[in-house]
This record gives C-alpha cells, sequence and structure tokens, in this order.
C-alpha cells in the first residue's frame, strides 16, 4: 500500500507544485504547501482505497491547505526567492513574451483567491468544471460565474498594464526626440 | 465589473467551454456563428485562450525544475520496498524530512548532494504530461539531421492508418484532418506500440515547417480535458482529449498559429462515434486505400486531397 501510495504522489507531484506556484506566486511558499499536502496525505493513507479521483483528491487537499493559510503564517514575511521579486531583470530572450508574463503574474495576484483557483484549475491544470467544484467545495454554477469573472478581471489587467507599458514607451519616445533636437 | 449580454441561445458558460474546448460538439457551430457576428466577444475569447496558454508558459517551469530534497527523500522512502511499514513510520519519516525542509531552505543542504534522487523523481510525470513529451519525441525524430523515411506515405496511407486505429479501438475518427487552410499536406503517418498504449502519428509538411498530430486511444475514461498548451523547447504543443482518443500537437510554428491549427482539427475530427456498426462501415474504404474520404462535418474543405508523395 505504501508503495502505491508512492506512486500515486510521484505521478501528480509535479502538477501540485505548479499548482501551489501559481495560487501563492512564491516558490517557497508552493513548496511548503506541497510538503505539508503531502504529509496530509500521508496521515490519511487509510481512506485511499475509497479515493476514485486521485489527482482531484491531492489537489482537494492542497487547496485546504492554501486557504487555511498556515503556511503563510508560518512564513510571514520572510524570504522571497531572488526571480520571484526580480523577473524584469533577468535578461531573457524574448523580451515581448516576458512582459506579457510578467501582467499574467501581476494579474493573478490581483484576483481574489476564490476566483484565481477557478482559473488555474481550470485554464493551467486542465480540470473539468465538475472537478474544479469537488475541489473547492462550491456548485458548479459558481465555477462557472468565477471562471467568467476571473477571466475578464485577469484580461482588463493585462490591457490595462499593456497600455501603461506602450504610453510610458511613447513619452520615452518623445521625450528622446524632444532632447535630440535640444 | 459586467459581462457584456449575448444572445439568448449562446450562454456565457457556452463560451467559457469553448473556450477550454469543452463545449458539446452540437453547440459548437452555434458559438462560432455567433463569435463571426460578435467581433468583441470573438477578441474575448481569444484572450482567455491566450490566457490559458500564457499560464502554461509562466509556470510550467516548476514541472521541470529539481524537487526539493525532502519531497524526493519522502517519496523514495515511500518507494523503497524494503520495510514496508505502518503510517508511524511513515510519519516519522515526513517529520524528518520536515526537518530538512528548514536545512535546504536556510542553505545549509544543496540540492546536489542527491543527485541520484533527483535523476529518478524527474521522470516521474503526470499522464498527460507523459504523453505529450512522447509526442514531442516522435516529433523530434522527424527533424533530426536525416529524418528517417515515413514508411507510410502519402495522405491515402495516412488515412488507412487512421482507419486501422478506429478499428483497433472500436471507436472512430473519420479520416485525418485536412489542414490545407494552412497550406499544410498529409505527408504520411506511423503507428507505435507505447508501453499499452496504440499510439498514430500523422505527419503534415508545408512551407512553413511540419507538424505532426499523434492521436492514442485512450484507455483511462471518457473525461474531456482542456486545451493543454506546453513549450517544449523550440517545440508548441497542445494536448487535448477527445472522446475515446488523447492528442497532441506539436510544431515549431508560433504558439498562436498552433492553436488555430488545433482548432481545426478538433472541428473536424468531430464527435466520436462509438456505435462499432458505424465505425466498421466507415472504416473500410480508408483501408483500401481510396482517396477522397467525405469528413461528417462541413462542406468544401472537408475532402481529404489526392495523395501528394508516392
Amino acid at each position: 500500500m505504501a508503495e502505491k501510495l508512492g506512486e500515486i504522489l510521484k505521478s501528480h507531484i509535479l502538477g501540485l507544485r505548479r499548482y501551489a506556484m501559481a495560487l501563492s506566486g512564491n516558490s517557497i511558499e508552493a513548496d511548503d504547501l506541497v510538503q505539508e499536502c503531502l504529509a496530509r496525505a500521508l496521515s490519511r493513507a487509510h481512506v485511499w482505497a475509497k479515493v476514485r479521483d486521485h489527482r482531484a483528491y491531492l489537489f482537494t487537499i492542497l487547496h485546504n491547505i492554501y486557504v487555511d493559510g498556515v503556511i503563510r503564517q508560518r512564513r510571514q514575511g520572510i524570504q522571497v526567492p531572488i526571480e520571484d521579486a526580480t523577473p524584469i531583470l533577468r535578461a531573457l530572450p524574448n523580451q515581448q513574451e516576458r512582459l506579457e508574463i510578467r501582467d499574467l503574474k501581476r494579474g493573478l495576484a490581483a484576483l481574489p483567491d476564490t476566483h484565481r483557483s477557478v482559473v488555474l484549475l481550470v485554464g493551467l491544470e486542465g480540470m473539468s468544471y465538475r472537478q474544479t467544484a469537488d475541489i473547492l467545495g462550491v456548485p458548479i454554477g459558481t465555477i462557472m460565474s468565477r471562471l467568467s469573472r476571473g477571466r475578464e478581471m485577469l484580461r482588463r489587467h493585462m490591457n490595462n498594464d499593456q497600455n501603461e507599458r506602450t504610453e510610458r514607451a511613447l513619452q520615452d519616445g518623445a521625450m528622446t526626440a524632444v532632447n535630440e533636437r535640444a | 465589473m459586467s459581462i457584456i449580454h449575448h444572445d439568448a441561445q449562446v450562454r456565457e458558460e457556452d463560451l467559457q467551454a469553448y473556450v477550454d474546448g469543452l463545449l458539446e460538439i452540437n453547440l459548437r457551430a452555434t458559438v462560432e456563428a455567433y463569435l463571426a457576428l460578435h467581433p468583441e466577444e470573438a477578441e474575448r475569447v481569444t484572450a482567455y485562450r491566450a490566457q490559458n496558454v500564457a499560464l502554461h508558459q509562466a509556470y510550467d517551469i516548476m514541472t521541470r525544475r529539481p524537487l526539493p530534497a525532502s519531497m524526493e527523500l519522502m517519496l523514495e522512502k515511500l518507494s523503497s520496498p524494503d520495510r514496508g511499514g505502518p503510517f508511524r513510520r511513515l510519519l516519522r519519516r515526513g517529520a524528518m524530512a520536515a526537518a530538512l525542509v528548514l536545512a535546504v531552505a536556510s542553505g545549509w543542504v544543496a540540492h546536489e548532494e542527491w543527485p541520484g534522487l533527483v535523476q529518478q523523481v524527474a521522470h516521474q510525470e503526470d499522464p498527460f504530461s507523459a504523453f505529450t513529451r512522447r509526442a514531442v519525441e516522435a516529433h523530434a525524430m522527424l527533424t533530426g539531421d536525416q529524418s528517417p523515411p515515413l514508411v507510410e506515405k502519402g495522405a491515402a496511407a495516412g488515412n488507412a492508418l487512421v482507419g486501422w486505429l478506429s478499428q483497433r479501438s472500436s471507436s472512430s475518427i473519420r479520416s485525418a484532418p485536412n489542414l490545407k487552410s494552412f497550406d499544410l499536406l498529409l505527408a504520411g503517418g506511423r503507428i507505435f506500440f507505447i508501453r499499452d498504449q496504440l499510439v498514430l502519428q500523422l505527419i503534415y509538411r508545408g512551407k512553413q515547417g511540419q507538424v505532426s498530430l499523434y492521436v492514442g486511444a485512450s484507455p483511462r475514461d471518457n473525461s474531456r480535458t482542456t486545451f493543454t498548451f506546453a513549450q517544449q523547447g523550440d517545440l508548441s504543443t497542445f494536448y487535448w482529449r477527445q472522446g475515446k482518443f488523447e492528442f497532441s500537437l506539436v510544431s515549431g510554428m508560433p504558439r498562436e498559429q498552433l492553436l488555430d491549427v488545433a482548432k481545426v482539427v478538433q472541428n473536424q475530427l468531430g464527435e466520436p462515434v462509438s456505435d462499432p456498426d458505424v465505425s466498421r462501415s466507415d472504416v473500410r474504404p480508408l483501408l483500401s486505400g481510396g482517396s477522397g474520404i467525405d469528413l461528417r462535418k462541413g462542406g468544401g474543405e472537408t475532402k481529404v486531397g489526392a495523395p501528394i508523395e508516392r
């Protein structure tokens, strides 16, 4: 049984880690969440035989830990890995794409937790609407409205960021032109 | 913030399902007609699909980073067959691992001290990453310096393979998707057996390079998965599941373009028919190598062209 459980956990750990990262926006917190999730899954090993959808079950555990906020309290205001804090400082080939991803991360961070989790479970983890409803413990109709609102908020956020950038670039351009003339 | 209102026959949740590739096939035409008439809505749908793609670009990196040593250790202990002891022991190991987390987090221990473990776990993937990875490997084989000659050349042969796969999996795909609208022609295909899964690779070629569609009969279940995007090196991939099959589309073309291709493929494949009688009668002409097999959906564009290679 322990071996089988090990196999199950292994096959889902990467997805859990990705979701935890996107949900929390911090890789240290993400790994703590996954670690705690694994520990809780092990402590409930006796119910595993009854679980039909292992993946959804693990995501449910992880999500509940996130909502409890225990991990965050434990870590209150400590380290932020440098790559999370300064994505823009790293020289990367495709600058435009990097900016888009930065906008996305900011937009996600601005979403309410309840909406962010739906957008991520559906859009990133490929969960069905039914699975998402089960994981978050809310009716499917609520999932649909959060998905719709979450995506729209994210879109507007990303559009704003992009517009601001364009405007700034135009202003910079104008300033350069003025300086050159002077 | 308010969402724009729609005609009565297209609901907001239909649009969301359309974004995720989860819309029932019989509603798809209605939604597409609606989007054609409402450019703002079409723009919104495009933006939401782009969000899904961007999410993968932003976070898939987490699936490639080595796991923290603590997790490696935990999994290692769980899988080692020696002392399959009671859960209490597992919990104690968990506590030990938790202590290690602190050690690692405070920089006392470097990941490099467990190279073996990192290797081991790096090979574990969730099921659809595994499918996608195999699709990418199969695609990479085509683009190697000396790409191997196709065993089954031409569109007719490609279609024959589709028919064969349909027959073997008691479910049907009518014929290979037609991608002429993207200047991509079916160059051929091949069949693999990987583990216990039967897999078909269809290869399309055009001026912009090649695209391969990797089709596997999915023994797992019928549940549909949303379009899942992944970038592997220079290659973009889209994964989705439809009926009894799973698909991975792989190409070096930009992701937006590949998404358009994926949409057309998904549309053309339509709802798989599971009635064995229907599938058998459909399959026969494919197996006899006939070209110009009608796809179920749509009109002029849905004929598979004459073989382009002999």
